[in-house]
């Protein structure tokens, strides 16, 4: 009997030696990138030209400045993070086709200049980015050149 | 061997350097065709016959501001010439400048009694094309511009300008100022120049006032000879 029991602890003892439970955990790469730019309804990949951005509408500020609003901007994001995203924009330049006249930069602004994604999902897609130019009433027209940078960033 | 990994190892991580897919920096060409002047907006002012947008309501605004972009250099002339004073507005005509006798102010001068005094003195005559600048108030340090369409077989231009004090007009092709030859007569001063053969179809007329607050008016007659 004594034997019996000796063997059955035993066993019992190597089972919780050798057949330990082994806890396995691994973490997924985090993905958090950009992966659609939207103007107005039509998709464009990241880095890629935006030939229908127009100017929406124009709005007297004053006698001396007018505000002229381009094209919404959306961005679609590529991403499996849990935590909080933001999403900063830039309207970084606008120069005249023929280097006649060039933006400064306090003449250009972006609104919002950022988003904040509290409850980020994978392809969601951030609200409006809209582009805003102040213009005088003399201000040279023409084909202007511009550019917008979005960068993501995690919180 | 060991070059080969170097460059598979270079080729690796160009792309990460130059592509981050956690930026996007998206081109994009637009065009600015028309600019509304500013002061458009209804004013208490405005309504009683108040004088700063005079020249705003005056001339009809339109498709003119196209011609900026004929203009080109425009811009580039402002920046030198007018730095440091504040931008006033700038208007033009959609239709081609009006033969004398059509123009609408003639009609009533009760809120443009300068324009009433340059009318006056002016020979009209039916050969000859005018542009009108009604009363209008210009602040100190502050610059005007007026554009419009050089009509057609009519190369001369006169000024007639009447104002308070003293303020600096001048005519812009592109960006070079047409010579002009001034004298005062009365208590008008007169501008006359001559546009050059030119492929540019749109000229500005640009008012420097750096004295004080002054009310102007003006007009500029256009003529073959």
């Amino acid at each position: 009997m004594r034997g019996i029991l000796i063997i059955f602890i035993l066993i019992f003892a190597v089972q919780k030696v050798f057949c330990a439970d082994q806890i396995l955990s691994a973490t997924l790469p985090q993905v958090m990138e950009i992966e659609k730019i939207i103007v107005e309804t039509t998709e464009y990949n990241r880095d890629e030209p935006l030939p229908n951005m127009t100017v929406k509408k124009s709005t007297n500020v004053n006698a001396n400045n007018i505000l002229l609003r381009l094209s919404p901007v959306k961005v679609q994001l590529h991403t499996n993070s849990s935590t909080p995203i933001i999403v900063n924009a830039i309207f970084k330049e606008l120069k005249h086709i023929d280097g006649t006249y060039n933006f400064n930069a306090s003449n250009l602004s972006i609104q919002p200049g950022s988003y904040t994604i509290s409850n980020p999902f994978d392809h969601i897609i951030t609200d409006n980015f809209t582009p805003y130019v102040y213009v005088k009433p003399n201000t040279v027209l023409g084909t202007y050149l511009g550019s917008i940078l979005f960068t993501l960033g995690g919180i | 061997m060991k070059k080969i990994l170097c460059l598979i190892l270079i080729f690796m991580l160009c792309p990460i350097g130059f592509c981050t897919p956690q930026t996007s920096q998206n081109a994009f060409e637009i065009l600015i065709d028309e600019v509304p002047p500013g002061g458009e907006e209804i004013s208490a002012q405005k309504q009683s016959g108040g004088l700063s947008d005079g020249a705003v309501t005056a001339i009809t605004l339109g498709s003119v501001f196209g011609g900026l972009g004929i203009l080109g250099g425009l811009g580039w002339y402002f920046a030198k010439h007018m730095s440091g004073l504040a931008c006033g507005f700038a208007c033009g005509m959609d239709k081609p400048i009006k033969p004398i006798f059509l123009a609408d102010f003639c009609k009533d001068f009760s809120n443009n009694k300068y324009l009433e005094k340059v009318f006056g003195f002016l020979d009209k005559s039916s050969d000859k094309k005018y542009l009108f600048i009604p009363d209008t108030e210009i602040n100190n340090r502050t610059y005007h511009t007026i554009i419009f369409e050089i009509p057609k077989d009519m190369p001369n231009f006169k000024i007639v300008q009447i104002s308070d004090s003293m303020l600096d007009t001048s005519v812009v092709v592109s960006d070079k100022e047409i010579p002009t030859k001034s004298y005062f007569q009365e208590k008008f001063l007169i501008k006359k120049g001559k546009f050059s053969f030119t492929s540019e179809k749109c000229a500005a007329l640009a008012i420097k006032n750096l004295v004080r607050k002054t009310t102007y008016s003006m007009i500029i007659e256009f003529s073959k000879n």
